[in-house]
């Protein structure tokens, strides 16, 4: 049975036999009232109809006394003479009797009767039959004869119009006027008869129909029923047990039952004077009939409620426990397909709240040891890395990636030298363990490619396997050249070529790496796997400890490139490099304020090689430290050489490269050599790019106060190319700005350039700094320049770079100088 | 002044009074004025009687007159029967009522010795009536008839059948007579019956006549005969009238014209009846007497436009009023017309019934 049904099956019965119950007293009470209602109206209207009557009979009998009281009366009933009464004097007495009628309409015929029964007047309300009018032998004159009392009141139907009416009547006894008034007999001289309308009766009773349909009789103890209501005549005559019952009754107006051969009905009665008795019948099978007719309404609530109830339960049934159960039903088949990332509303405050918050624990454990076996199927046992599986998915998503954004991309291939003679030589054990060391020192070396990277926020992070054995893959996914790999390689060939503690040994191990390139090689998986694979079988064949790209070309530039970087170490021991100065002049007065040192490498077999082409290489290799150093110290020594020689000397300003910031070094070299030289710190400066400043951390910041408090300057070069924010002005202790001369070249032709230079002179006025601007090849840049209020030039228009002997002789000359022509021609 | 107002009050309170009240009044009104010695106390119809005759009669004797007036018959009858025929000195009655009085022991004999002026009056009207010739004294006769006005009738009138089945013009504008026999007479005439009839179903068919009129009747009482009567007003257009009323309406208005149906009517005769509790009996006498003074009567007469039954008095009538129709009938009317005989009392009854069921 499902649930649904189960929760209705056994709530059901419940409130069922609740309602049911309910529904059996208000059925119950209702009936009960039905009938206190019936027998209450029927017994009021029984006491109402009863006490008219009564009130009828009593004001019939006053009324009649007070007619046969009347003088005219009597006068007129003591004439003997028929042709006086009824030619002179009856006209009279029918006058009087018709006023009375039109004071009580229901007197509908009022009479006289002579004692012999002779209806001596009659006064009607409307023309009526007269069946007779010797009246002597008709029952009701016997009975009105026979009567003991003077007053005689009986209900008969009237022979004239056939309706039961009330025949009030009053012996006339009156004495002879010409008799002794005293003693003379009264003797009768007839009857003063009024018959009275009764149809109110039969109105009020045939009126008086309620729901139920009780019927009504008036009836008199004998059991003549003179009215019913009855649509066919029941029980009449009444049986005489019924008629008894009645009787008693009739005063004490409780209900008694009462049944002729069909129905049975609650019976009433009253008694309304001596002879007459209002019976009521309230029919059981209609009394009870209504309340059926309730209990049916009931029984429809009931089953209404049951049906309504059902549904509620249904359809709350179906939202708060079935829903959230096939709702976990659901999750858990999905869960079983491996569906994991299902989610379940824990938010009911039940068992299945609780259910589903055990569901959802299940489902994280099982998270878990999914995300376990994922690793495991993903990764390398021993070093953790990622394995062949993954490499190939991350290889494939990477090259996709490269390919949409128009990247470059390198795969490169390690593999050890000789590994497998150390395994054979110190066992698996160290061999593995080696292997893990390897891998450690291999994620360094990617670790430290940020500034191989593009960016650091890259989505394609760089990665590195192990494909088995002693074979690592690295995949560098977004590089700016084919060059930037062999920065990779041979950082990690340095890194493999410190020995390796296993145990107690120290080993030295070597790798051969093959490197190809995306999207130059190939641009297609496979064969971009076999490329590297290939080339790494290359630097095996080269001897090893070595790596060697997929391509000759690049090969060859990465030869060219490696060997630079030889011959700048040997530079740096030969001292082939030497220092260029370019003057600076002041704007005013066109005299030589300040030189800036430029190095210059004089390649013995080569020539002059320019910074340009040797400086990324010193930067890459970082040999940019040591030759920094050569040039810092070459500056001050220069200046301490023209000032033992008495040229007048101006400060010269020193580049310092991002290494060298970065390394502490600096200051002290700095120190030891103005103290070593006596040189006074006014006369050196050192120079900053924004790049620099950018990536300075707190340690290399304070070092430039440092710096500063000896009393060397700072300057900011290449102002406005980089982030230029006005940050830096605050942060750091900067005494001079350099617009950078690509401002400068459209300062004359790019208003926005001018814009920026005037408010670039603008702002350090502001700040209280010194502005120089590079690169000023034109008069009407220098006039701009002058005419905005930049302190110094630097730049074409006024002098070349040039070798310290001829700023020598410039110093010693003061000269001003006169015009780029002028200059030497250095380059 | 009195007289009118005493009639009026009369009236209402026949209708809306109960009789025991009505009784009392009438009793102290009778008693009130009883013990003036030379006052002679008249029953009488309004504008019956000529007032300057009267003065006359007064002046003559020293006795004063106070006329008391009724409107029909009938309610002659009920004010006598009230104060059981005591209370007036002179009642005029109408012939067919007198033997009732006469039995009833409420009248006094008159004879020739008393009253010597009898000797103008026609024997053919001193014995006309049952009794009368023993106890009234003939004043003037008549006949009924049917006034209507001519302005507002579109047929001619001719008989009974056009006043008990009127045309539509006159529904509600009609005036009865309100007396039994008047009533129920004619309705026997109209039908071409007697209207002495005793036969029960020829009284039923009078009686549905009648019932089937009621609705057009506007009222059951009399016309009056002065301005504001409503036969000139235009409250009423047809009426059944005496002759010499609707003669004295026509002088007011030419407008309304009177006839003597086809098929003939009631020839009535008043008399004086002096009753029996009357302790001024002399007195009556004198006015008897003096009434019948051919000259006298000559005027009274012509006041009322009603025939004489003095025949000295006839003869000094002015030819053109002894030659006029509506006061003396043809032959051919008057052989057509009866008086109302005395009716076998249980008839009478019935007339009563009949009567009663039509006016209430």
């Amino acid at each position: 049975m499902r649930l649904q049904s189960k929760i209705i099956f056994i709530t059901t019965p419940v409130v069922v036999i609740f309602i049911l119950a309910i529904g059996g007293i208000s059925f119950s009470m209702l009936q009960e009232a039905t009938v206190e209602k019936a027998v209450g109206n029927t017994r009021s209207f029984l006491n109402s109809t009863g006490g008219k009557i009564q009130v009828l009979y009593d004001n019939a009998a006053k009324d009649i006394e007070l007619f046969a009281n009347s003088n005219l009366l009597e006068n007129y009933l003591l004439t003997t003479e028929e042709e006086v009464r009824y030619t002179l004097l009856q006209p009279t007495i029918i006058r009087l009797f018709s006023s009375y009628q039109k004071a009580n309409p229901n007197y509908y015929e009022i009479r006289i009767l002579l004692p012999d029964g002779y209806e001596d007047t009659r006064v009607v309300l409307a023309d009526q039959p007269n069946v007779t009018e010797e009246e002597g032998n008709t029952e009701i004159f016997q009975a009105m004869r026979q009567a003991q009392n003077d007053l005689f009141t009986r209900i008969c139907r009237n022979p004239d119009n056939g309706k039961i009416s009330l025949f009030v009547s009053k012996r006339m006894l009156l004495r002879d006027p010409n008799l002794n008034p005293v003693s003379s007999p009264k003797t009768l001289r007839g009857y003063l008869a009024v018959t009275i309308d009764l149809d109110f009766i039969d109105k009020k009773i045939n009126e008086a129909a309620d729901e139920y349909g009780t019927t009504f009789q008036l009836l008199d103890r004998n059991g003549n029923i003179y009215f019913h209501s009855d649509k066919e005549p029941t029980l009449s005559p009444l049986p005489d047990k019924i008629l008894q019952e009645a009787i008693n009754n009739g005063k004490t107006d409780s209900p008694f039952a009462i049944s002729d051969k069909q129905r049975t009905f609650l019976a009433l009665s009253r008694q309304v004077n001596d002879t007459l008795l209002l019976l009521a019948k309230i029919p059981k099978n209609h009394l009870y009939a209504s309340s059926y007719r309730l209990g049916l309404a009931v029984a429809f609530t009931t089953v209404s409620a049951i049906i309504i109830f059902a549904a509620l339960l249904y359809y709350l049934g179906k939202q708060f426990i079935v829903k959230p159960v096939i709702l976990l039903r659901n999750a858990a088949t999905e869960l079983g397909h491996g569906n994991l990332d299902i989610t379940i509303d824990q938010s009911a405050d039940d068992e299945i709240g609780d259910l589903a918050h055990s569901f959802i624990e299940m489902r994280n454990n099982l998270q878990q040891s999914h995300e376990q076996i994922r690793h495991l199927a993903y990764h390398d046992f021993l070093t953790g890395l990622p394995n062949r599986v993954m490499f190939l998915d991350f290889f494939n998503r990477s090259v996709e990636n490269a390919r949409r954004h128009n990247r470059v991309c390198a795969l490169m291939f390690i593999d050890l030298d000789n590994f497998k003679r150390i395994n054979d030589t110190l066992g698996h054990n160290l061999g593995d363990n080696l292997l893990r060391q390897v891998a450690r020192r291999l994620q360094e070396t990617i670790r430290k490619s940020d500034f191989i990277a593009v960016s650091a926020m890259d989505d394609d992070p760089d990665m590195i396997a192990r494909l088995g054995g002693d074979e690592f893959t690295v995949l560098l996914s977004h590089i700016r050249d084919q060059n930037d790999a062999a920065i990779v390689a041979r950082r990690q060939l340095l890194a493999l070529s410190e020995p390796f503690k296993l145990d107690s040994h120290e080993i030295f191990i070597s790798v051969s790496i093959g490197i190809t390139v995306f999207p130059f090689d190939s641009t297609n998986v496979e064969d971009l796997i076999k490329n590297a694979d290939i080339a790494m079988y290359h630097a095996k064949e080269r001897g090893k400890n070595n790596f060697q790209y997929y391509s000759n070309s690049m090969n060859k530039e990465a030869l060219e490139r490696l060997t630079l970087e030889g011959e700048l170490r040997w530079a740096i021991e030969r001292n082939e490099f030497i220092l260029h100065y370019q003057p600076q002049v002041d704007t005013r007065t066109r005299e030589i304020v300040g030189l800036e040192a430029l190095v210059r490498w004089l390649h013995p077999e080569k020539g002059m090689i320019p910074p340009k082409n040797f400086i990324p290489v010193a930067e890459e290799s970082g040999l940019i430290v040591p030759i920094g150093s050569w040039v810092m110290k070459s500056a001050v020594r220069q200046i301490r050489a023209w000032q033992q020689q008495g040229v007048p000397v101006v400060p010269i300003s020193v580049n310092l490269s991002s290494p060298q910031f970065q390394s502490k070094e600096i200051y002290n070299i700095i120190t030891a050599i103005l103290n070593q030289t006596g040189v006074p710190r006014k006369y050196l400066k050192v120079e900053l790019t924004e790049s620099i400043l950018l990536k300075a951390e707190e340690e290399a910041i304070n070092m430039l106060h440092d710096i500063k408090k000896t009393g060397v300057e700072v300057c900011l070069d290449d102002f406005g190319t980089g982030y230029s924010s006005l940050n830096y002005l605050k942060r750091f202790p900067i005494d001079v700005l350099k617009i950078d001369r690509s401002f400068v070249m459209n300062i004359t032709s790019d208003p926005k350039d001018a814009e920026i230079c005037s408010a670039i002179i603008a702002l350090a006025k502001c700040l209280n700094l010194s502005v120089v601007a590079e690169g000023v090849e034109q008069q009407d840049q220098y006039e701009f320049l002058r005419d905005k209020g930049c302190d110094s030039i630097q730049g074409f228009y006024f002098y070349r770079p040039m070798p310290a002997e001829d700023i020598e002789k410039l110093l010693i000359a003061g000269q001003k100088p006169q015009a780029e022509t002028n200059e030497q021609q250095l380059q | 002044m009195y007289t009118a107002v005493l009639k009026k009050s009369f009236s209402l309170l026949v209708i809306l009074l109960s009789v025991v009240s009505f009784y009392l009044i009438r009793t102290s009104n009778a008693l009130a004025s009883q013990d003036v010695d030379n006052q002679l106390k008249l029953l009488n119809w309004s504008e019956y009687f000529d007032p300057e005759v009267l003065a006359e009669f007064e002046k003559k004797f020293g006795i004063t007159v106070t006329e008391t007036y009724y409107e029909t018959d009938e309610i002659r009858n009920e004010i006598l029967f009230n104060t059981n025929g005591i209370g007036y000195d002179l009642v005029l009655s109408n012939g067919s009522s007198i033997s009732a009085y006469a039995k009833h022991n409420w009248l006094a004999p008159v004879s020739d010795q008393h009253i010597p002026n009898l000797q103008y009056v026609s024997r053919k009207w001193r014995n006309s009536f049952p009794d009368a010739e023993q106890y009234g004294v003939p004043f003037l006769w008549g006949t009924l008839g049917i006034a209507y006005r001519k302005d507002k009738t579109t047929k001619p009138v001719t008989g009974w059948l056009d006043l008990f089945k009127p045309e539509e013009a006159l529904q509600g504008k009609i005036i009865m007579i309100k007396y039994s026999r008047d009533l129920v007479g004619m309705a026997l005439k109209a039908l071409g019956y007697s209207a002495n009839s005793t036969d029960s179903n020829e009284l039923e068919a009078a009686k549905q006549l009648l019932l089937a009129q009621k609705p057009s009747v506007k009222t059951y009482s009399y016309v009056t005969l002065g301005e504001n009567s409503s036969m000139l007003s235009g409250d009423a257009f047809m009426a059944m009238i005496y002759n010499g009323d609707a003669l004295v309406l026509q002088q007011r208005d030419p407008a309304i014209a009177f006839v003597q149906p086809k098929e003939g009517c009631s020839l009535w005769c008043d008399f004086f009846v002096i009753p029996a509790s009357s302790k001024k009996k002399e007195l009556a006498y004198k006015f008897l007497n003096f009434i019948h003074e051919p000259a006298i009567m000559a005027r009274l007469a012509q006041y009322a436009s009603y025939a004489t039954t003095n025949t000295a008095a006839e003869k000094l009538l002015p030819q053109g009023f002894r030659d006029d129709h509506n006061i003396y009938p043809t032959r051919e009317i008057l052989e057509k017309s009866e008086t109302y005989t005395d009716l076998p009392p249980r008839v009478a009854k019935k007339y009563n019934d009949i009567f009663n069921l039509v006016i209430q």
